[in-house]
């Protein structure tokens, strides 16, 4: 029973130590110095077209390529919350009872070994001398409270008791930015949309495996534009959005980039735009009888060339590749052979390339339309988030001008030189030691102000 | 006709300047030079803040007015601005002009590098998705905290070649000049909590910038990762010096591991991580 506590005791306070946080400080800075070296969100198959076999393994057993998704990785963040909230909950009863305490007795012997200490004798006596303390002092850093004492005056003023909880909470923010950062990846998504111009869609490519998702409502796309600056780089890009719930227009409104569109919880940016092919006239000749035909066809959709069993089919459409302007990508399919394809050059009918095995193809007509290239996200966490990173920034510049500093002061009798009063002022701080240092001195500038101020005053009169 | 690119020179060759005096003032141990080089440093802090808003001027002129805040090399003038600017407000604060050394040598080297290297320097328009407020808050916070980082490294190094030679209890020489050990020490940590609060602020900047612009606020990009590197290993510091007391030596040899990382977030990731990336590919 006893061992079994011991052993608690002993990973609980494992669990809350500095030294394991500064562990996993560096331990995340580590392995995030790893990540970074492999393309992050690389697919599986690539990792081994692009590294040695050995380095592939590491890679894929470790996921070195999808890191930051990774059990392990998680584990790691986890590990630092809980040292953070077991940290936090052993340490806050010791910092409510300091915060609470109260001194009581001191004496001028010790406050004169702070390390911010003064000390001088005064003519005025004690009853005297109080009052000037309490106002110079009041004044300057902040109300004096006396402490009862039967032959001395003792008193004690403090600024910034609670900034000892400052700490906590920012350690706390860190935890909310984490939480939100959890409810985004459960409760969110993200993806892509491309919608042509003129179109509609409802359907969002998401960006983690191969899924599609419906949305609640259709997004058309009434005008697609991009303009460019002088030098040839774009300067904008521009759809017009309108949000359909059946036939019922919502919403209408353009996005650029920088300049989302939000409904129903889910973000619209513009992304990306680009050109796609809506239909082509294409005149196709075989080369081993000369005969022509002359199609229409639509994109990835397979046509029958007549009299054969052989299908073709256009398989992408690229504006402008290796400066030999718009292509298409040409596939054959014919019976009991792998599949070829061929590059066809829209503005070149002639070229030599543009054909496939016995076909050559010119392309007659091509009819093509702008999309719009939009991400879509919905990140219900990103306020929480937003919450946390508020708190900490608060947190953190509150804590670099916050500091606990006292000041001690005691006013008794002099031993040394009867008749006297022995004026003690002692400081101490918990931060920032040279700021306070020159507070300090100025307070006891001024006491010492005041206090010879008095004494004139009493031998003039 | 004055124009910025005069102004860049000539803040060029007065950070020059200006760490000369600062170097030799420590070195022949006078504080007259150490004087000089202050006052030069502030003549050409403020030479260098014209040029760059005559620079952000320009760019109205050209038509498409934008911060000039934007590429390699504006961002290498504004780190010497904000570097030389963190650290004379330290010197006027501390009172103590001896640290100049690294600081002013920083300044200098960053913007030789800007002029030097044949880097593009012609004003351009922004893309379209650098056109943002959020671009003036990014660059600015970060950079503040590089310079805060940049001035602890400069404390860092006289205070570990300073403590190799604490055998002989009256410096003199080089070190005359330095304030006493336990000074540098609490200089080195309100330059690093001052960085980490500035590079605090730029990465929730970012992360924010990025979400409003492309929907989130983390996407583990070397760039951001790298910066997040940097950011855990001075909250490292923060934690070790705080709690488990560690001081000076250690503090200082910390904060050169900190600085290499910033050196890496803001140079290796263009240079080496996208080059490694190209690599791959082949
Ligand atoms: C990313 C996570 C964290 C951040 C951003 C953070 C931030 C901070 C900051 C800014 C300070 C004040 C530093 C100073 O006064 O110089 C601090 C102090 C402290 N932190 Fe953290 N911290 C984190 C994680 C942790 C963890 C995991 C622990 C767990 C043990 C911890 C324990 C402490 C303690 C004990 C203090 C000192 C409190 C005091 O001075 O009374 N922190 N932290």
């Amino acid at each position: 029973m006893q061992e079994r506590d011991g052993l608690l005791k002993g990973v609980v306070g494992t669990l809350a130590s500095m030294r394991l946080t500064l562990i996993i400080f560096f331990t995340l800075a580590a392995v995030s110095v790893i990540g970074t070296l492999f393309p992050y969100g690389m697919a599986g198959s690539e990792v081994h077209h692009h590294y040695p076999p050995a380095l592939a393994w590491l890679i894929q057993t470790f996921s070195l390529h999808d890191m930051y998704r990774t059990n392990w990785f998680r584990f790691l963040l986890a590990l630092l919350c809980i040292n953070l909230i077991i940290c936090s909950v052993q340490r806050l009863p010791k910092t409510i009872k300091l915060a609470r305490q109260r001194d009581q007795e001191f004496s001028s012997d010790k406050v004169s070994k702070f390390s911010q200490n003064f000390q001088m004798t005064t003519a005025q006596p004690m009853e005297k001398v109080a009052p000037s303390l309490e106002k110079v002092i009041g004044g300057e850093f902040g109300p004096l409270k006396a402490i009862d004492s039967s032959d001395k005056y003792m008193a004690l003023a403090e600024r910034g008791r609670w900034s000892s909880f400052m700490v906590y909470f920012i350690h706390l923010s860190v935890l909310v930015i984490l939480v939100g950062a959890i409810i985004g990846s459960l409760f969110g998504f993200r993806g892509i949309m491309n919608i042509i111009e003129g179109e509609a869609s409802k359907m969002v490519m998401l960006s983690r495996g191969h899924e599609r998702l419906e949305l609640p409502f259709t997004v058309r796309c009434d005008a697609f534009s991009v303009s460019f600056y002088e030098m040839g780089t774009p300067r904008e890009y521009r759809s017009d959005l309108t949000i359909l719930k059946g036939d019922e227009k919502i919403l209408q409104t353009p996005i650029r980039v920088n300049h989302p569109l939000t409904y129903g919880g889910i973000t619209f940016y513009q992304s990306t735009y680009g050109s796609i092919l809506t239909s082509l006239k294409v005149e196709i000749r075989d080369t081993d009888s000369e005969k022509t035909w002359t199609m229409d066809m639509q994109m990835r959709t397979p046509k029958t060339i007549p009299g054969t069993t052989d299908q073709i089919q256009v398989m992408d459409y690229r504006e402008n590749i290796a400066q030999l302007g718009p292509i298409v990508i040409m596939a054959m399919l014919r019976e009991g052979e792998e599949p070829t394809g061929a590059y066809i050059l829209l503005n070149d009918p002639d070229f030599h390339g543009n054909k496939i095995s016995n076909y050559h193809f010119a392309i007659k007509e091509a009819e093509t339309a702008w999309y719009t290239g939009l991400q879509v996200k919905s990140d219900p966490g990103v306020w929480v988030v937003y919450v946390g990173f508020s708190a900490l920034l608060i947190g953190i510049i509150l804590a670099y001008y916050m500091s606990h500093r006292k000041m001690w002061v005691v006013a008794e009798p002099s031993r040394e030189f009867p008749g006297r009063t022995l004026v003690t002022l002692g400081g101490r701080t918990n931060r920032n030691p040279l700021a306070f240092e020159e507070e300090f001195r100025k307070v006891c500038q001024s006491v010492e102000q005041q206090l010879k101020a008095g004494e004139n005053k009493e031998t003039s009169t | 006709m004055i124009d910025s690119s005069l102004l860049l020179s000539i803040s060029t060759f007065g950070f020059l300047f200006s760490f000369t005096f600062y170097l030799s003032g420590l070195v022949f141990h006078r504080k007259g030079l150490l004087t000089w080089g202050s006052v030069s440093a502030w003549v050409v802090l403020l030479i260098l803040s014209a040029g760059i808003v005559l620079r952000w001027i320009e760019s109205y002129q050209l038509g498409f007015g934008r911060a000039p805040l934007s590429n390699l090399y504006e961002s290498l003038v504004f780190a010497a601005w904000s570097i030389a600017l963190v650290y004379l407000l330290l010197e006027l604060r501390t009172k103590y002009r001896g640290l100049g050394v690294f600081p002013l040598l920083f300044c200098f080297l960053a913007m030789a590098y800007a002029s030097f290297s044949g880097m593009d320097s012609v004003i351009r328009p922004l893309v379209p998705a650098l056109k943002s407020n959020w671009l003036i808050i990014h660059v600015v916070t970060c950079f503040l905290g590089y310079a805060g980082f940049t001035v602890s490294f400069g404390i860092s190094i006289l205070y570990l070649l300073n403590a190799a030679h604490k055998p002989n209890p009256h410096p003199r020489g080089i070190y005359a000049l330095l304030p006493p050990l336990k000074q540098m020490d609490e200089f080195n940590y309100q330059m690093i909590f001052f960085g980490f609060i500035w590079l605090s602020i730029g990465i929730i900047s970012g992360a924010v910038w990025a979400n409003s612009a492309w929907g989130t606020y983390w996407s583990w990009d070397p760039k951001e990762t790298w910066s997040l590197i940097t950011w855990l290993v001075y909250a490292a510091i923060l934690h070790a010096r705080n709690i488990r007391g560690w001081k000076g030596n250690r503090v200082a040899w910390l904060s050169l591991v900190g600085f290499a990382c910033v050196l890496f977030t803001y140079f290796g990731v263009n240079f080496l991580l996208s080059g490694l990336h190209s690599y791959g590919g082949l």
